[in-house]
């Protein structure tokens, strides 16, 4: 399953990048979360902290991060995208150069 | 008459098996005819491959003899023994200065021969590959190729001369996807030579002062490059970093040749200041304002950027010019002997898919001389190949990838992607522990705040109510909105935030079963001076059906606030006026109708006196 998983990460490096990156900083902030919990809970200053900032399912404290992080997350998934398809093109720029030159090649080519 | 040279301790013949005609002729330089080699130990054994390099003795230059083997021994050859550690320069193994009864015919000799009384011979490692304008064009992008005639023989096709199908196919592999594998392997190359060139010059202190495609080899297995030709380096100081040009004044009218150099080095590589004085009238190539005929490493960077603009622009160059193709040289010397084309060379005529910033090496390098263009604090010059090489590795990491999923940028993005993601789905799962906890969490602050209630803490008790009531699981929400009622009318009567506040609850609670009842309460249980306010909250509820107190709520508001229905209103007050229960509502209906215009309404619409209907007023005023 897990040499599967690995083929198919080999073959769409896109998924690869988005799935190292989600799990990578899902151990992160889960971890970090937990124990940021535990320390208050243990310090009883997240009893404090739940009623000061008003903490609840609905609080901006929770809201915000979330629907900014998921809206962030599609955003860079569409750059991404863009990104990937976007053809690179230097801007065209007449210089003294591109006239002489230019001339250059014409007169060869008639030649 | 021999076909062996013999030498130090190997002999060696020409590589007769080498060569588009398999005589093993290589190339034939502006003081050399370079042959490939076969050496082998004087007293046998096996046969490696070698450059055999045959140079004039002596050279007529501006009617003096030269001492060419002399000047050779003394510069050329110390130059390249003391560069010997360097594996990306060319090596010499042998030096032969008497060719002994070795004779080759030569069509590209004045007599016709090589021999011993006019050449003496350089040998040279071989190396397996192509030389910079080799790779570019024919193994690259295919501009050249070499079709056998029979006989050992061969002929050289110019992209020109290709079928219209065969340029057809050509142009179609000029393509985006073949462009950039292009440009990263160039800016691997530039990065390469400046590497080799640093060594040559910033620990060597020599500089090469003849960069150009041609002396620049790539090696077959692992495309690196190693340099060649050593034949114009000069030596220069830690302290004077600048060679002055030997050269004579020359007439630039006259066609460049063997005897009457224009510069030192080639032309179209060498930089401005390498180009000899103007003689005889004609006028010098470039009009710009800088000391002609100072070399210095800003002359071998001008030489770079001038070979690398070429390969960059080879497609075009070979595509439109017949002249270029056959003969470069020749195409430099008609056309480019001129500031406006020569120097601030750019990639405007190429493709648009080269990145910006290889096209602002290419201008630094090549940038029109000025006054202070040696000095090292001017920034529009390099002066130091640590310089160029910074811009190089900068335009690396900016290019596009070949292989889009490497781009940089795109990692980057999908890698934010993924830590967004990640961190919304942990605030998604601590959501959902609140979600899960919201009901007890709203009991304890329930239990917390009406322990020591007061008035002033009224918004953060409806906040919680509301709270309460929304996450109550369903078989407690009725249990939930009698307690939050319960609460409120105890004590005083209730207010017309506490009455809006269980409305509120009720639109929330939405049990059409209790609701008559409940809205009943809320009239039973509201403050007499506010029974305007807390009827208008009611009447949200919409059309509450067997509710005396939404009867009671509703007619007061039509008449105290929509002034509508007055008869309805009356008809109402006339239907519960024996109600015991909402005696204050109806007292406070009764209040609202007892005026003037509300009377003749009333007489008016129901047929009756005024009088009756004073006289009903007073029956209620009366009971009260």
């Amino acid at each position: 399953m897990l040499r599967r998983i690995n083929r198919l990460l080999d073959k769409v490096p896109i998924l690869k990048y988005v799935l190292t990156a989600f799990v990578k900083w899902l151990i992160i902030a889960a971890g970090t979360f937990f124990t940021l919990y535990i320390v208050l809970t243990l310090t009883k200053v997240y009893g404090k902290l739940q009623s000061m900032l008003d903490l609840k399912y609905n609080s901006p404290f929770i809201l915000v991060p979330l629907y900014s992080s998921a809206a962030l997350a599609v955003l860079c998934f569409v750059i991404g995208f863009l990104l990937y398809f976007h053809k690179y093109k230097r801007s065209k720029i007449k210089t003294r150069f591109n006239k002489d030159f230019t001339s250059i090649l014409e007169n060869a080519q008639k030649k | 008459m021999s076909n062996e040279l013999y030498g130090n301790s190997y002999k060696y013949v020409v590589d007769t098996s080498y060569g588009v005609n398999q005589d093993g002729f290589i190339a034939i330089g502006t003081e050399s005819i370079v042959y490939k080699g076969l050496k082998t130990k004087q007293d046998g054994g096996l046969q490696f491959s070698c450059v055999l390099k045959f140079k004039p003795k002596a050279l007529l230059v501006d009617g003096e003899v030269i001492d060419r083997l002399r000047i050779f021994k003394e510069e050329e050859w110390k130059i390249f023994e003391e560069l010997r550690e360097c594996r990306s320069i060319v090596r010499i193994d042998d030096v032969i200065e008497n060719l002994g009864d070795f004779s080759l015919a030569c069509s590209r000799t004045d007599n016709g021969v090589i021999n011993c009384s006019t050449f003496f011979c350089v040998v040279e490692e071989f190396i397996d590959g192509w030389n910079l304008d080799e790779f570019c064009r024919e193994e690259y992008w295919k501009l050249r190729r070499i079709e056998p005639l029979g006989n050992g023989l061969s002929k050289v096709i110019n992209f020109n001369d290709y079928s219209p199908e065969e340029q057809k196919a050509v142009r179609q592999s000029y393509n985006y996807n073949n462009i950039l594998k292009y440009q990263n392997q160039i800016l691997l190359f530039m990065q390469n030579l400046s590497d080799i060139l640093q060594f040559v010059t910033e620990q060597k202190n020599i500089l090469h002062l003849d960069i150009k495609p041609d002396n620049i080899m790539v090696t077959r297995y692992g495309k690196e490059l190693v340099l060649i030709d050593f034949g114009r380096s000069r030596k220069v100081t830690k302290t004077n970093r600048f060679v002055k040009l030997g050269l004579p004044p020359v007439d630039y009218r006259q066609p460049e040749s063997l005897e009457k150099f224009y510069q030192h080095g080639t032309i179209g590589y060498s930089a401005p200041e390498c180009y000899a004085e103007a003689a005889d009238g004609s006028s010098f190539p470039f009009n710009s304002d800088f000391e002609r005929g100072r070399m210095s490493i800003e002359s071998d960077i001008f030489s770079l950027g001038a070979t690398f603009w070429e390969c960059l622009n080879i497609f075009e160059l070979v595509a439109m010019s017949n002249l270029f193709s056959e003969d470069t040289h020749d195409f430099y010397q008609e056309y480019f002997l001129t500031d406006s084309v020569y120097t601030k060379r750019d990639l405007s005529c190429t493709s648009l898919y080269y990145h910006k910033k290889l096209d602002m090496i290419i201008r630094k390098c090549t940038r029109k001389r000025s006054k202070s263009y040696e000095y090292t604090g001017n920034g529009d010059f390099y002066h130091s190949y640590a310089e160029l090489k910074k811009d190089i590795e900068n335009a690396k990491d900016s290019v596009p990838t070949i292989i889009k999923e490497e781009n940089v940028k795109v990692k980057k993005a999908f890698n934010v992607s993924g830590a967004m993601l990640s961190f919304s789905l942990v605030f998604l799962v601590i959501y959902g522990i609140y979600q899960l906890s919201a009901f007890n969490i709203a009991q304890d602050k329930w239990d917390n705040i009406t322990a020591n209630y007061n008035d002033t803490q009224f918004y953060r008790l409806e906040e919680i109510a509301s709270d309460l009531i929304v996450t109550a699981p369903i078989n407690q929400v009725n249990a939930t909105y009698d307690k939050i009622a319960s609460f409120t009318y105890t004590g005083n009567d209730i207010s017309e935030y506490e009455g809006k506040l269980l409305v509120n609850l009720l639109q929330k609670v939405n049990n059409s079963s209790e609701l008559p009842r409940r809205v009943d309460e809320i009239m039973k249980n509201a403050n007499t001076r506010r029974f305007k306010e807390i009827s208008t909250e009611i009447i949200e509820l919409n059309s509450v059906d067997n509710s005396i107190g939404y009867d009671l709520a509703q007619a007061i508001y039509d008449v105290e606030v929509a002034k509508t229905n007055i008869p309805q209103a009356y008809d109402t007050l006339q239907k519960y006026q024996n109600n015991k229960d909402f005696s204050n509502a109806i007292i406070k209906l009764k209040n609202v109708l007892d005026n003037d215009e509300c009377i003749k309404t009333i007489s008016d619409q129901r047929s009756i006196t005024r009088q009756e209907v004073q006289d009903f007023f007073l029956r209620i005023s009366r009971e009260e």
